[in-house]
Order: C-alpha cells, then structure tokens, then sequence
C-alpha cells in the first residue's frame, strides 16, 4: 500500500531538527503527556471506585430477592434450589427485617434488626468483619452489633439488650398491654468499613426475630452473595424469567444506583477533561501537518503524475497524522503503565494508613480504559490531519511541478 | 501505425488578476504508436501546457483528448489517475525524485501504486536501473546522486510500469551538454527497445535530431509539422 509506505517514510524523515520536526516532535510529546494522564488519573478513579464498591459490598448482599407476600414454604423451596444450582451464587439467607429500640440501662437506639437464617448466622459464611466475639450459651438467643453501637449503648460483650419491635410498640399501644421484649445476648461485636452498616443495622438469628415482627412480616426476602458481585444483573435477569412469584429484585447496583452514577459521571467528566490535551496537542499536528503539504507541494505533484489518486494523496497524510498520534499514545502509555506499576507495587504515593483505611493511593487499571484512551488519541489525531490532507489532495499538480 | 493518442481543436486560457493569457488556440493533433514527435517552440509557446493536457494531468477549456478512442476527459480522477499509472511515463525537466525514498524505491513507486508487493517493485527497479547503468547507486538518495544520475532514474521511473507513451518535458534543460547528450542516447535505446511512443518537449535542437516527427508551435499553434 503506497500510502502507508510513503506515510511511514515522511515519519521517519522528520529525524532531521528543522521547525517542522520541532512542532511534530512537541505534538507528539503532548498527547502522550494527555495519555499518561489519562491512563493515571482512571486507573486512580478505578481504585477508588472498586475500593468503595469493595467497602459497600463487604457485607451487604449483592442481590435482595423481596417477597412482598410471605410465600409457602414450596416456594421459597423453589427459589433457594434455583439459587443453589446458579453457578456463581456463592451463598444465600432467609431474612427478616424491621425497626426496633435497643437497649441496655438508660442507654436506647432505634435500629433496624435483621434476622438472618440461623444456618448461616450461625456459619462462618456470615460476612461480618467481627471486632471481638465470645464463645457464649446464649445460642439462638444472641445479636450481633456494631463497635458504632456498642460505643453508644456502652454495651460489651456478654450483655443482654432490650429489643422490642415498632410493631409490639403499636400493638402495645393499642391493646394496654405490656410491649413484648426479647432480651437477647451480645455475642458478637463487627466493624465494617460501611458506615451505614456499622450506625443503623443488627442482627439476630431468624428464629430469634420471630416475636419481634407480626406473622405478615417474619420473611422480608433472601439475600444472596456472588462469587463476582458484577454479574448480580445477570442472576436477576435470570430469577425475572423464572417469575417466582410475589417477589421483586435489587441488586447492589439498583441500592447505590445514585452514587454509582456519579462515580461514572465524574470519570467520564476527567476523560473528556484529560482529553483536552490531547485535542490541544491536536493542534500541533495540524501545524505541522500543514506546514509538511506546503513543503512538499513537488513530491505530491510528482506523485499525481505517476497515477497516485487524490484519495490517494489524502490518504498518505491522514495516516501519517494517525502515526503520529499512534506514536504520542504508545509513549503515553508507556509512562502512564510505568506510574500506574510503580504506585501498584511500590506505592510511590503512600497515604497514613493511621488516618485513612488505606496506606496508598488505590490504582486500578482496565484494557477498555487504555482502549478508550487510544481511540480517543487516534480519532483526534485522524481529526486534526484531516484539513492538512484535504489541502494535499486539492494540490494544482500544474503548480506543483512548474520548473521554476 | 494506428493512432494511439489524439487530441482535437484543444483550447486553453489561463486568467491572471491582470490579464487573460490564451495559452493553447485550437490545437489538433494525432501520435501513431511507437512514434517519436518532438514539439518546438519558444517559451510561452504553450509546449508544456498541450503536454500536460495530452497526458490527463490538466484539462482544457474546450476540445477533445481520445486514448486508443477513449475520451479522457469523460475519466474521473480515480481513473485518469489509474490511466496515468498505467500507460504513461512522465519526465520533467528537473528530475522531481522524492528526497526521502531510494532511487530503488523512487522506481518502485508508481508500481506500488498498482498493490504490486514491495519486494516484487524493488526487484524490477533494480533492472530498471540496470537499464540506466545505475544499478550500482540503487540504494542511494536523491541527493547523492549527480545531476546526470538523478535524471536517469527519473527515466526509469517513468518506465516503471511499461507505458505505452513516455512524454518528456525539456529532459535535457536543466543537464549539461555531455550529459545531455547521453539522456539523448538513452531515450533513443530505450524507445527502440520498448517501442515507446515519444512526445518530447524541448527547446534543444538537438533534440531535433532524435529522428521522428517534428512540431513546431507558436502563440498557442502548430505552426508546422513535418
């Protein structure tokens, strides 16, 4: 193909320093500075993305089956076998759920306790990152708590709480009677690293929750863990074609829909900000692109004598522009990949990990980000070297060839 | 011989901001295959420009060009360039080689044109070169040739692809006379050699002597033709 080899070859001319050379060598310089800051500042997004997806997802469930009415025992049966057989559920409860006042001596709050199947509150599956535990008697009468509540409470392990429900209080209320407290026993203190975990939510074996919420209410769902939390909207695609019915599905990403847009929002905002430079280097290009056809008014005369077409000609100069935008994008990836190994595995950008939950900067790189970031390097290059090689191939080869 | 290329009542007008300059007035003319026609005529005479309207690289503003029959005028750029590529060989008074490119490759480029693959292009450059006795200096650059040198490759440049017409544009103006005289000697071997149909423009008289038919045009005429 004449245009790649004489496009190639006008590449490798440039060696020689004169102004054009200058221009094109800073045009290659700028966009691969734009790319090395892409590569950074995502890779930086990215691990900052997947650290809060991390934190949010320690111990909540990816996906939540709702009942919105209790179901018979046949179909919660039916859900938990189809769950069982999905290769990448990883585990699943039944639960329950609702608010309740919590307290020990003088010391309430109002918390949302959740009852998890005793199987699994009772299994090493169950996710919370614990801070202290006790092996203890108490059994299936036990509530785990957050290091958040029992600072609160000033409860410790081994206390018995106060627990009764919004609906005993409702109840109580309505009928004089006494609200119905059950006393259950701290046997295990968590912390994770989501707040909203840690201040608002407890939780007690399934069985346990029994007197705490009416017959209606005992069942709010089934949580499920996945061996790859991404793929939680490939299982409720498929739990929606079962239609088991009196359900209705979240995923994590349905719950933190708001923040996981902004989180896309921002990282498409410093793409399209980063990409200024690039575009700015663009310019440089145009420049010397510019600057070559005038140059070589002769060679694009000569060329069209010998039956090189004006596509032809447009072609020879649009590609020689992608080569160098080709050129400013793998040098930009090298220095980028460069910075974003050296934070990976020597942590160049250390943080206090006595301050932050975190000792370094967390970087986290996709092939769809340095894809991206080619393509936008290419596309502008292609951009910029349009003008210039709609300018070559217009070229009067009359003037261009006139001995003078 | 039959008629390879004919042009007929060919007019050309170029506009400056000052004045209207009628370079071509109703030029006619027929060249026989394999025949050698050698155009004459003081400067501004309109030699160059009926040159390059005969070989598709411009158009006139009224007239016909037929190749073997075939309206050139009618070809989109796409084809008159293929055209080009294919059946005519140009060389110009200054050689017009491409400074970053080999003489090899300078010899391979219209060749490339047509996908033939590197390799196959370079190798035929090479007897090319021989051609021109040059195969020696196949793999130097443009400027370290000498003049002399430059010009023949921009010879076999031209008959990269086997042309049919070889149209040369004052080929010796720019030479001395010893080196003249031997890019005279090498278009007659060669033309005898490919059956080239010739069609040299010059100011040169001894290029006169080249054998053939000689036009003389004046003021955008033919004035004669022998």
């Amino acid at each position: 193909m004449i245009e790649y080899f004489v496009a190639k070859r006008y590449m490798k001319s440039k060696r020689r320093l004169n102004f054009i050379t200058v221009i094109s060598r800073i045009s290659v310089l700028g966009v691969s500075l734009g790319v090395a800051a892409l590569i950074v500042v995502l890779s930086v997004f990215n691990g900052f993305g997947d650290l809060a997806k991390k934190m949010m997802l320690e111990a909540e469930p990816h996906l939540i089956i709702h009942f919105t009415k209790t179901p018979d025992k046949t179909e919660i049966g039916n859900i938990k076998k189809f769950l069982r057989d999905y290769n990448d559920v990883s585990s699943c409860y039944l639960f329950s759920q609702g608010k309740a006042i919590i307290g020990i001596g003088k010391s309430f709050d109002i918390l949302t306790v959740t009852g998890v199947e005793n199987d699994y509150y009772f299994s090493d599956k169950f996710r919370l990152k614990k801070y202290s535990e006790t092996e203890s008697s108490a059994g299936k009468n036990s509530i785990a708590i957050s290091l958040y509540t029992a600072i609160k409470l000033n409860a410790r392990l081994g206390d018995t709480l106060g627990v009764t429900s919004f609906q005993n209080l409702e109840k109580s209320v309505t009928t004089f009677l006494t609200p119905r407290v059950i006393k259950p026993v701290v046997t295990m203190i968590f912390n994770t690293n989501n707040n909203r975990l840690n201040s608002k939510y407890v939780y007690m074996p399934l069985s346990k929750t029994k007197a705490l919420f009416a017959r209606k209410n005992r069942l709010a769902g089934i949580s499920v863990f996945m061996k790859n939390f991404k793929n939680a909207g490939k299982l409720k695609s498929a739990l929606l074609n079962k239609h088991f019915p009196f359900t209705e599905i979240t995923t994590w990403e349905d719950t933190h829909k708001q923040l996981l847009t902004v989180m896309r929002i921002e990282r498409w905002s410093a793409y399209l900000i980063l990409s200024l430079i690039i575009a700015i280097a663009s310019f440089n290009i145009l420049s010397s692109l510019t600057m070559s056809v005038t140059v070589k008014q002769k060679d694009i005369g000569v060329m069209r004598s010998f039956g090189v077409s004006r596509k032809s000609i447009k072609k020879i100069f649009l590609i020689e522009g992608a080569l160098t935008g080709l050129k400013g994008a793998l040098l930009g990836f090298l220095i980028g990949f460069s910075i974003y190994l050296a934070q990976l595995y020597f942590h160049i950008y250390s943080l206090d990990a006595t301050k932050y939950i975190i000792d370094a900067l967390p970087v986290k790189l996709y092939f769809s980000d340095v894809l991206a970031i080619t393509f936008m390097a290419l596309f502008l290059a292609f951009l910029s070297a349009l003008y210039p090689s709609t300018i070559a191939a217009k070229t009067n080869v009359i003037e261009a060839i006139k001995w003078e | 011989m039959p008629t390879i290329l004919k042009c007929e009542n060919i007019f050309k007008t170029y506009h400056t901001e000052e004045k209207i300059i009628e370079v071509l007035r109703g030029v006619t003319l027929e060249l026989e295959e394999s025949q050698t026609t050698v155009v004459v005529g003081a400067s501004g005479a309109g030699k160059s420009t009926f040159l390059h309207i005969l070989s598709g690289l411009d158009e006139p503003d009224k007239g016909k060009v037929f190749y073997m029959n075939e309206d050139l005028l009618k070809k989109s750029d796409e084809e008159i360039s293929a055209f080009r590529n294919q059946n005519i060989g140009f060389v110009f008074q200054f050689h017009y080689l491409l400074p970053e490119f080999t003489a090899e490759e300078n010899v391979a480029l219209p060749m490339l044109v047509q996908n033939i693959s590197f390799s196959k292009a370079i190798e035929r450059a090479r007897v090319l070169l021989k051609e021109v006795n040059l195969e020696e200096r196949a793999s130097h650059k443009p400027a370290e040739l000498s003049g002399g040198e430059q010009q023949r490759v921009a010879i076999a440049r031209a008959l990269a692809n086997n042309p049919k017409i070889l149209f040369a544009d004052e080929p010796t103006g720019n030479l001395d006379s010893d080196t003249s005289k031997l890019i005279e000697n090498l278009l007659v071997k060669l033309r005898e050699k490919y059956g080239l149909t010739l069609l040299i423009v010059t100011h040169n008289d001894e290029l006169k002597k080249i054998g053939g038919r000689v036009i003389t045009m004046k003021d955008g005429k033919i004035i004669e033709s022998n």
